[in-house]
Formats: C-alpha cells, sequence, structure tokens
C-alpha cells in the first residue's frame, strides 16, 4: 500500500497502544488533508480485525447535513436507540459496543463530527472500564475543526489513555518510493524529482501525480482532480460536478436528478467516476475518493450554478424520500439555507428549525442548537420579529438542556423584546430556563412572569406553569409571600373543573415548593396524595415519583420511619421505570437517610456515597450537599469522617444559593464535635449571629438544630436559648434535613433536651431526654435513643444523681457498641464506671472530701502541700462532672452501694 | 481567459428579467466583458462572458442574489446552466 511508505513506525506504536493495557486507550491521528491518516487508521484497523477485533467505523461529514448522532447511526449500523433521558441514552449506546471479542472504534474526520455524538463517545470513554474497547481517531490538521470537536476533542485528548500520532510529510526518499510504487510506469528521475517537490511529502498528492504523470505536470491537486475528471464522459463529468454539492457521500438517486437523468441512465456514469478514482464504493454507498477531491469539483461551480443545484438537491430528496423526510432534515434544512442566499430563505429556515426540533427529540441539544442558529442566521432580517422570537425560545430551550445557560439567557431576553406583546411568547421565555439565584436573571423572570400574566386571555395551562415558576423565582428572592399567593392561585387553576393534568401538576409543584416549611407539613402531604393519585391514574411513574418523595417528606417530620419505608418499596417501582439518575438518586437518598436514622451507618454511607456519584457523573451539583449533610450525621453518632471539617475547600460544590448557610454551620457542629472548637468558632461566627439567619423554610428547623448543638459546644449560651426558644413549638416533630428529606436528626425534644442541659435547666433537660429517648426507642432510631440517654445521663451526674447516671450509660452501651458509635462508647463507658477515671489519689482525696474534711485537713492527712490538694479536687469535679464538695460526698456514698465490677449492687 | 455562464430557466421571460433588471440598478456590472438575454422554447436564456469565475461569482454574491430577493424572482430547480473556460475567442 504506497500510502503507508514511511509510517512503519506510527503503525507500530498506535498498534502498541491500541493493544495496552489501559481502560479504554485512544489514539488520535492528525495531520493536513491527503497525509495518510485514513490509511493509517485503516491499516490498524485489519491488523487488529485479523487479530479478531471487532472494528466499527465511522466518519464525521463535513456538511453538517447528516441526522443526529450520525456517528454512532454509522458504527452501529442502526438507529441510535430513543430515550428521556440523556444519560440513559449514552449508557445504551455504550454498552451497545460491549462484546464477546475487543472492539475498535475508528472515527475518521474526528473534527467534523457532531457534537452530541463526541459527547456520548467521551461518555463511553469514561465509564467503560472492563477494557473491552479502544478508540481511534483521525483529526484534520491546518483548518478550522466544528464546534463538537473544538468542545469535546481537548477532553477526549486529556483522557488518562489518549495518545496523539501526528503525522508529517514523507522524507524525499519515501515521498519517491511512493511516487514510483504508484505509477505504473516508468519515471524519469527529472519527472520525480518535480513530482515530489510539488507535493511536498504529502502522501494523496503524490500518489495522484504518478497517476497522471508525464511531461506536464498539474500544480495542484484541484488541477490533478479536474484532468482525471476531464477525461471522463460528458454526463459522468456533468454527475461529479453536480455531485459534488451532496456532500462526502453520494446518494445516487438525488445525484442522477441533479443531471436530469434517469438513475439507471446515471449508472454507468457513476461506473466511470469509480474506475477513475474519483468516487469510490462505502459498502453499499458511494462516496468521493476523498474529501479533497469532492472540495476540488465544487469549488469549480460558479456561485450561481451551485446555488441551482442546491435547490435542484432539495426539490429531489423532497420528492424520493417524501414518504419519510425525517432522516433528511438536516440534509434538506442545508440546502434550502444554501440556496437562501439568491431567494425565499423561508423553506431553509422552516426545515433547519424541523431539523432542529428533531435534534432536541433525539437529545442531540448542542446539535439543536445548531440548527436553531442555522434556521436564524438564513432568515436573518427577513425574519418578522414574531418569528425570530420563536426560533429564539426554541434555541434557548436546548441551550438549557445543553448546560449553556448565558446563551440561554441572552436568547430569552431576545426573544422577550421582540414578543411583540404576545404573552404566549413571554410566557414560554419565563419557562425556559428556572430562577438561578443571579439577581438580574431572577428579576427578568419574576417580571416576565408577571407581564405573561398579565394577559386575561393567557392559556391557563401556562397560565399555571407561569404562576409556579413565579412562585420558584418569589422563592429564590426570598419572597415567601408572594410564593404563597401565586402558588395558590396555581393550585386553584389546576384544580379547577376542566383544567389539564399539566395545568394541575404545576400547581402541587408550586404549592409543594411554597409550603415547604414544618408548619405545613399536612398540607404538603395532601399534596403528595393527589400527586400520587395523579401519577397512578394516568400511569406516569415519574408524578408518582414525586408525589411519594413528597409523602416521605411528611413521614420523616412525623418520626414514622416505618412509613418511610413502606413507601420506600413503591418508590423503587417508579424509579425503576423513569431510570433518570437524578429518579436513582431521590431513592438513594431516602435509602441513605433510613439507614442514617436506623443507625446503620456503614449501609447509610454507601447508599450516600453512590447517590453522590451518581449525580456527579451527570455534572449535576445538588448531590454534594446531601451527601456532607448525611456525612455529618452519620459522624454524629460514628464519628466525623475528614470530609466534613473541610468545608471551605468543597464550597464550589456547595453553588446552591440555599445550602450556603447550611454549608458553614453543617462543617462548624462537625469542627465543634471533633473538639476543634477554634475552627468552630471561626466558621460559626462567619455566618453572623443566629437573630440573622435567613433560613428558608424547608432548612429551618435542621439548622436550629446544628445551631444548637455547635452553640452548646461553643459554650454561647445566649445563641443557646434563643435556638431553644425557636424550636419550643416544634415538640413532638422531627428534625430532618432539605425537601426530599436526606438525612435524619431525631426528635426535637432532643435538642431541646441538650440545649436545656447546656443552660443548667436540669428537669427540663431531663424531661426531654427521656421523651427523647423514648420516642426514638419507639420509632427504631436507636442511635438517637442511646444520644438522649447518653445526654441525660450527663445530666443526672451533674445533678449529683451518679447511680442513675451510670445504670443509664450501661444500659445504653451495649446498642451503642454494636452500632459503632465510636464518640459515644467511652463517652458512655465514663458515665457507668465513672471512678474508673479518677486516679488512685484522687480516689483517696474524695473520700476524706466525703468525710468533710477541708484542703487544709485533707493536705495535712497525706502529706501533701495545700495547693496539691486542691488541685486534686477541681480534678476529681472535673472528671465525675459535679460542681461542689457536697456532691462529691454523694457520689462517694452511692459508690460504696455499688458492687467492684461496677453493676447496682442488689439488681438482678 | 474568459469565462462563459449560460443560464436556461424554463418558465421564466422577459418579464422576470426586467424585475431583476430594475432591482439591480443602473451600475456598471465589473468584469462583465458581455451579457446577451432573450427567451427560447419557453426558457429565458442569457449568456454571459465574464473576465473570470471570479468576477462572475462577486456580481452574483454583491448584486444578484440581492435583487433575486428583492424582485421576489427565485432560483428554480429545472434552470440549467453551463460554466466554461473560453478557449479562445473567434
Amino acid at each position: 500500500m504506497t500510502s503507508l511508505l514511511g509510517r512503519g513506525d506510527e503503525l507500530e506504536r498506535l498498534r502498541r497502544h491500541l493493544t495496552d493495557d489501559v481502560a479504554v486507550p485512544i489514539a488520535v491521528v492528525t495531520g493536513e488533508a491527503g497525509i495518510g491518516k485514513t490509511s493509517v487508521a485503516t491499516a490498524v484497523a485489519d491488523e487488529l480485525s485479523a487479530e479478531g477485533w471487532r472494528v466499527l467505523w465511522a466518519r464525521g461529514t463535513s456538511d453538517g447535513g447528516a441526522p443526529p448522532f450520525w456517528l454512532w447511526q454509522q458504527a452501529l449500523g442502526t438507529a441510535v436507540p430513543t430515550e428521556d433521558d440523556r444519560f440513559l441514552l449514552f449508557e445504551q449506546l455504550r454498552l451497545s459496543l460491549t462484546s464477546t471479542s475487543r472492539t475498535l472504534l475508528v472515527v475518521d474526520d474526528a473534527q467534523w463530527s457532531d457534537e452530541p455524538s463526541l459527547r456520548a463517545l467521551l461518555h463511553t470513554v469514561r465509564h467503560s472500564r472492563d477494557g473491552g474497547l479502544a478508540v481511534l481517531l483521525t483529526v484534520r490538521t491546518h483548518e478550522p475543526a466544528d464546534d463538537g470537536w473544538s468542545h469535546v476533542g481537548p477532553e477526549l485528548a486529556r483522557e488518562p489513555g489518549a495518545t496523539e500520532a501526528a503525522l508529517t510529510s514523507l522524507t524525499d526518499d519515501d515521498a519517491r518510493r511512493c511516487v514510483t510504487a504508484a505509477s505504473t510506469r516508468e519515471l524519469s528521475d527529472d519527472v520525480l524529482s518535480r513530482a515530489c517537490a510539488l507535493a511536498d511529502g504529502n502522501p494523496f498528492f503524490l500518489t495522484e501525480l504518478a497517476r497522471c504523470a508525464g511531461p506536464e505536470l498539474p500544480r495542484t491537486i484541484t488541477d490533478v482532480v479536474l484532468r482525471r475528471a476531464g477525461a471522463l464522459s460528458p454526463l459522468a463529468q456533468e454527475l461529479v460536478r453536480a455531485a459534488s454539492v451532496l456532500g462526502e457521500h453520494v446518494d445516487l438517486a438525488v445525484a442522477a436528478r441533479l443531471v436530469n437523468t434517469p438513475a439507471m441512465d446515471a449508472l454507468p456514469a457513476v461506473d466511470e467516476a469509480l474506475s477513475a478514482g474519483l468516487l469510490r464504493r462505502s459498502g453499499s454507498t458511494v462516496r468521493f475518493a476523498h474529501e479533497l477531491v469532492r472540495r476540488a469539483l465544487e469549488e469549480q461551480l460558479s456561485l450561481q450554478e451551485l446555488v441551482t443545484l442546491h435547490v435542484r438537491a432539495a426539490t429531489a430528496v423532497e420528492a424520493l424520500y417524501v414518504d419519510d423526510l425525517r432522516p433528511h432534515y438536516a440534509q434538506l434544512a442545508r440546502h434550502w439555507c444554501t440556496a437562501a442566499v439568491a431567494g425565499d430563505p423561508e423553506p431553509g429556515v422552516r426545515w433547519a428549525e424541523l431539523a432542529g426540533q428533531l435534534a432536541s427529540e433525539a437529545l442531540a441539544w448542542e446539535e439543536s442548537v445548531r440548527l436553531f442558529d442555522l434556521a436564524l442566521s438564513t432568515g436573518g432580517a427577513r425574519l418578522s420579529g414574531v418569528r425570530r422570537a420563536e426560533l429564539l425560545l426554541q434555541r434557548a430551550a436546548a441551550d438549557v438542556a445543553a448546560g449553556r445557560l448565558t446563551t440561554a439567557q441572552a436568547a430569552c431576553r431576545e426573544a422577550v423584546a421582540l414578543a411583540d406583546g404576545r404573552s404566549e411568547l413571554v410566557a414560554r421565555a419565563a419557562l425556559t430556563m428556572e430562577a438561578v439565584g443571579q439577581r438580574g436573571w431572577d428579576r427578568d423572570l419574576r417580571d416576565w412572569c408577571r407581564q405573561a400574566l398579565a394577559d386575561a386571555a393567557l392559556d391557563p395551562t401556562l397560565r399555571a406553569q407561569v404562576l409556579g415558576r413565579l412562585t420558584e423565582a418569589s422563592i429564590y428572592g426570598g419572597d415567601w409571600a408572594a410564593a404563597d399567593e401565586t402558588s395558590s392561585e396555581a393550585l386553584a387553576l389546576g384544580s379547577a373543573p376542566g383544567a389539564s393534568p399539566e395545568a394541575l401538576i404545576a400547581g402541587l409543584r408550586a404549592r409543594q415548593l411554597a409550603r415547604s416549611g414544618p408548619e405545613h407539613s399536612d398540607e404538603r402531604r395532601t399534596l403528595a396524595d393527589r400527586m400520587i393519585a395523579l401519577g397512578v391514574e394516568r400511569s406516569v411513574p415519574g408524578d408518582e415519583m414525586w408525589g411519594l418523595l413528597w409523602r416521605i417528606d411528611t413521614s420523616w417530620e412525623h418520626g414514622r420511619l416505618h412509613e418511610v419505608q413502606a413507601d420506600l418499596s413503591r418508590l423503587e417501582w417508579c424509579v425503576e421505570q423513569v431510570r433518570t439518575p437524578i429518579a436513582r438518586w431521590h431513592l438513594l437518598v431516602v435509602r441513605a437517610a433510613l439507614a442514617q436514622a436506623r443507625g446503620d451507618f456503614a449501609a447509610a454511607e454507601a447508599a450516600g456515597r453512590e447517590a453522590f456519584a451518581s449525580l456527579e457523573a451527570i455534572g449535576h451539583p445538588a448531590g454534594f450537599g446531601a451527601f456532607m449533610s448525611l456525612l455529618s450525621l452519620v459522624g454524629h453518632h460514628a464519628g466525623h469522617h475528614p470530609m466534613t471539617t473541610n468545608p471551605p475547600q468543597h464550597m464550589e460544590h456547595a453553588k446552591e444559593v440555599r445550602g450556603e448557610l447550611f454549608g458553614m454551620v453543617g462543617p462548624a457542629m462537625s469542627l465543634a464535635e471533633c473538639g476543634r472548637l477554634d475552627e468552630a468558632a471561626q466558621l460559626y461566627a462567619m455566618v453572623g449571629p443566629p437573630r440573622t439567619w435567613d433560613i428558608p423554610p424547608y432548612f429551618r428547623l435542621t439548622l436550629l438544630a446544628a445551631g444548637a448543638t455547635t452553640a452548646c459546644l461553643l459554650g454561647l449560651l445566649d445563641d443557646v436559648a434563643w435556638f431553644r426558644e425557636q424550636l419550643e413549638p416544634w415538640r413532638g416533630r422531627h428534625l430532618v434535613v432539605g425537601a426530599g428529606t436526606g438525612s435524619y436528626v431525631g426528635p426535637a425534644e432532643l435538642v431541646l433536651g441538650a440545649a436545656a442541659a447546656a443552660l443548667g435547666d436540669v428537669d427540663a433537660a431531663l424531661a426531654d431526654l427521656d421523651r427523647a429517648g423514648r420516642i426514638c426507642r419507639d420509632i427504631g432510631a436507636p442511635a438517637f435513643a442511646v444520644e438522649a440517654d447518653c445526654r441525660r445521663a450527663e445530666v443526672l451526674v451533674r445533678a449529683g444523681r451518679a447511680a442513675a447516671a451510670a445504670t443509664l450509660a450501661r444500659e445504653a452501651l451495649p446498642t451503642a457498641r454494636r452500632l459503632g458509635m465510636a464518640p459515644w462508647v467511652p463517652r458512655l463507658e465514663r458515665l457507668a464506671n465513672p471512678h474508673g477515671t479518677l486516679t488512685a489519689r484522687e480516689l483517696e482525696v474524695a473520700s476524706l472530701v466525703a468525710e468533710g474534711l477541708s484542703n487544709r485537713e485533707i493536705a495535712d492527712r497525706l502529706v501533701l502541700s495545700e495547693r496539691t490538694a486542691e488541685n486534686h479536687v477541681q480534678s476529681i469535679l472535673r472528671k465525675l462532672g459535679l460542681a461542689n464538695r457536697s456532691q462529691v460526698a454523694v457520689h462517694m456514698s452511692t459508690r460504696s452501694s455499688t458492687s467492684p465490677d461496677g453493676t447496682a449492687a442488689g439488681r438482678p | 481567459m474568459s469565462f462563459v455562464h449560460v443560464t436556461s430557466t424554463p418558465g421564466h421571460g422577459l418579464a422576470d428579467y426586467e424585475k431583476v433588471l430594475t432591482a439591480l440598478g443602473t451600475d456598471a456590472v465589473a468584469g462583465r466583458v458581455s451579457h446577451t438575454v432573450g427567451e427560447a422554447n419557453g426558457s429565458l436564456c442569457i449568456v454571459d462572458v465574464w473576465e473570470d469565475q471570479a468576477a462572475a461569482d462577486r456580481f452574483a454574491a454583491d448584486r444578484l442574489f440581492p435583487a433575486f430577493q428583492s424582485s421576489g424572482v427565485n432560483p428554480v430547480p429545472s434552470t440549467t446552466i453551463i460554466a466554461f473556460e473560453a478557449a479562445g475567442r473567434g
């Protein structure tokens, strides 16, 4: 093969890399047009195929006329599957590459691949770890790449398994060998030298020169191609020239119509072009032998001819494929949009719009953006304002789906400016993208919503949806009163006789958001039941799933763990149907919280970690906050994970405006519980005095609990008193993190008891902690029961009731040990056996204190200085948690009534 | 070497030509050597000779296509175009 001359080293290196033992080896072969990239890729692919590999081919096309996910359609030989979620679609594509034999995926001219196809490839590379796949890409350099490669190519090249092989010009010796081998006759040294000088080491050019080598050498590749075409029959010449507007792949039926010839009559002309090496067969289709050939022919067309041929091609496609034009939408858009330069833009705009819609349906959002942009640029100033607004809104929706929020916002703003008072367009702009916590954007959203709602004739479903959007935007702006009003109106609209299910869903969602505070738990329960019923009635598992999640929230708020468990199995079914990463995340979060509440810390952490990973895989930021709060609460009982005590480094994950306060107070609590009080105090101080905290309703109780726990540990008694006052009305309720419960904090009495203890309100503390312990045992939250008992035992000690404390602690210890409550076990052990912590000398001193001796008398008795005796007494008080000497006396008298092994004397 | 451009558009006639001509205005056409128009067999036939292809393309892009747009005369698929580099002049 002449085109492989001088490429031995590259071939060997590529072969070695692709068969290397890394997860997914990627080889990117780069170089200018005609340098031999495809030949090298073909040689490597043939070699691996001979070794039993499965080889799949795909090619990027330079014309932008291919259907969505064209790269994958070619590689798999079938249409890509239909999915509602892009992660699932990508997973399906990835799995479709799995095979019993190793697979090599070759993407030729990857610089022209569409972005969604490349993103699916990136996903495949990142999620395939079994070593069964290798990827070989060829990329043309020296000319600008399409957006897809510009965006995704660098990411692929940074993958751990990626390497680049840059093909450069052949050496003079290799170039001479190349020409000699490709020529059918003997060439003079002079011709050889001139050919090598002209081709500058480009194998394609060298080979072409060799084929037509004579006294007059063509000076450029275009000259070569034209000379070859010039030797064809008139029909064949006309056919290849005309077909050059079709792109790399030549649809023979369309090509025949371009030259006004019946397809059968055109076949001999096609054969001629094949024999001349201008076209080549590719499976059952025909394509140009090289993009350079097609380009050379296309460049010869006059501009009028080019436009006319595009019109002719478009009408031919419309006529030939009238039964199913969908696969040809992008192709039609390309032809009509090119022709629009000389005529009516509307056909181009219409086909580009249809192609954009089709791409969005196929989840090829970046391609959809490109096609809507094509429609907009083709229409230009000839589009009416309203038509332009319609296209802009469709593009904005694709932008949002592709994560390009800034361009989406700009498109929405332009659309609203062009809407010319049409409320439906303004409403659609408002519904395109949600509030994001940016003041300017959220203000615009609110304005647009109000503008749309001012139109009494606005469609009721759209009105309910806009009211829902306004509710969200108001909540982001902290205007809960407005959210209450608009959500109420949305629900009323959705509940009206004859209202659409979509309107009801919008109303239920809005209301659920607006009533996220704990005081509205009962109302949310009703909303949840309605949502579940609607989902069941319409057989929409996604709607039912939301209803179940809302209902589970309310079950948590009342500590009904058994109800959470009961709804969990139905939720599992719904999530199985919905299958999206977000749905799975919700399920895992509920599982994790339930395990955490039940004291199964390992299961909780495992589920939480899986949940976090499932969202991180799709680049969704919401998982981080929930995972940190779970880890923090697991750590509260089982010992803290280092991640929960390093907040500032991880704050970039917690971009959610709503999570900022929690992002500081949560870690402050973890740090304080780890004994790192200075750092905790610093973080706690950063969020300002608790009275000034602007807490979203759905975080209110848990944030108050985290604040109270932190303030107790930091000894900030004023704050503790305030937290206690705030939590007081919530006796009988349970504290849970977030809407869509991520973790369980325990009954309100547990925090109230701890706060009372810190404030020295012993009776209240004992009562609250006793009640908390009983509640936790009743609902099956054993770790929280242990915590309540431990805290109560500590209060008992301070009340001088060490024996009762020891009893309580001993009862709690087995559970604490079984659950692995690392920080609580030693705490309980100290309480269960308080003397175990006193030294022999301290025990001696304590006995003398109990006898009523003063420090001076103790010093004399034990031959110590009075100061040393005083130090011992202080140490005893501290270790036993006692306030004065008389409590020591009480304590020592109780000690004498307990047996040496620490169990209460006389207890059965 | 000059560039010859022959278009034949079935269904179009001199009335369409006049519409485009009006839209084109009276500015001189750069690079055009000759321009001949007529009707034959129900088609509008135009034979232009240009200094080179680039001049023809420049005129099409800058003036003719905008004139098509403003006059409402759109390219039709049945138009046939023959274009070639002239071998010489008689």
